[in-house]
């Protein structure tokens, strides 16, 4: 991963289960964020509680849910682009860390 | 975990979709194909036996989702179901998703275990989640 800016963890004072996480990734595959490697997210996405979002910074993108394959792909996310990932729920952080090794 | 039927007037298109399907599902989604009027790829249209024939295929008793490209496909597909015994019809469905979308998207997610109406709903979203953001 060429870059990784994360929030992971609790921030202070936040112990609430609905506390945001945020990570950003950087897509390595040349082929992008495409078909098969966004049913790769979206199973991984579903097997967590947590309610996940991705947007592109790269693009500007709306916030989609990465627990639909419609929406993932209107990310149109190509190599080197920059995905936000944003999670909140009991398995938040979890969800966030199995899911940016897939970038 | 649910069956998929794929009903296209074209054999190859039907081919085509299911193919793109098993990418998306893995080999554990039963995925039928009634394409065409015979299996020599010429004869353009849907054939209500060949529909049984996939449907009887991928039966499971978790339902079967029926995805039909367009016009008589979804009238053939009708009839099938109206030809099937009650308790077997209660178990199917037809899906108002367009093909190739939703038969992606209804194979992610019956791979997954969603029930049919669930996945049948996932299938739906194709036709309001805009391809261009």
């Amino acid at each position: 991963m060429k870059k990784q800016s994360s929030s992971l963890g609790p921030m202070i004072g936040a112990v609430d289960q609905q506390t945001n996480h945020s990570v950003v990734v950087t897509v390595r595959n040349p082929l992008g964020l495409h078909l098969r490697s966004g049913r790769d997210v979206v199973r991984i996405a579903s097997q967590f509680q947590a309610h996940i979002t991705a947007s592109n910074l790269s693009r500007n993108s709306a916030t989609v849910d990465m627990k639909s394959i419609l929406q993932l792909m209107q990310l149109q996310a190509r190599q080197g682009h920059d995905l936000h990932l944003a999670a909140s729920g009991p398995d938040a952080i979890a969800a966030l860390d199995a899911l940016r090794s897939l970038f | 975990m649910i069956g998929l039927v794929i009903v296209s007037h074209s054999a190859k298109l039907a081919q085509g979709v299911h193919d793109l399907a098993l990418q998306m599902a893995g080999s554990e989604v039963g995925i039928g194909q009634a394409g065409g009027l015979s299996d020599d790829c010429e004869a353009f249209g849907t054939d209500v036996q060949k529909i049984l024939l996939a449907i009887e295929e991928v039966w499971c008793e978790d339902g079967v989702l029926l995805l039909m490209d367009i016009g008589s496909a979804v009238m053939s597909a009708e009839m099938a179901l109206e030809m099937l015994p009650e308790k077997r019809r209660q178990k199917c469905l037809l899906s108002n998703a367009p093909l190739v979308e939703g038969t992606i998207v209804a194979a992610l997610y019956a791979s997954l275990g969603e029930p049919l109406h669930a996945v049948n709903a996932a299938a739906e979203d194709a036709l309001s989640v805009r391809k261009l953001g």
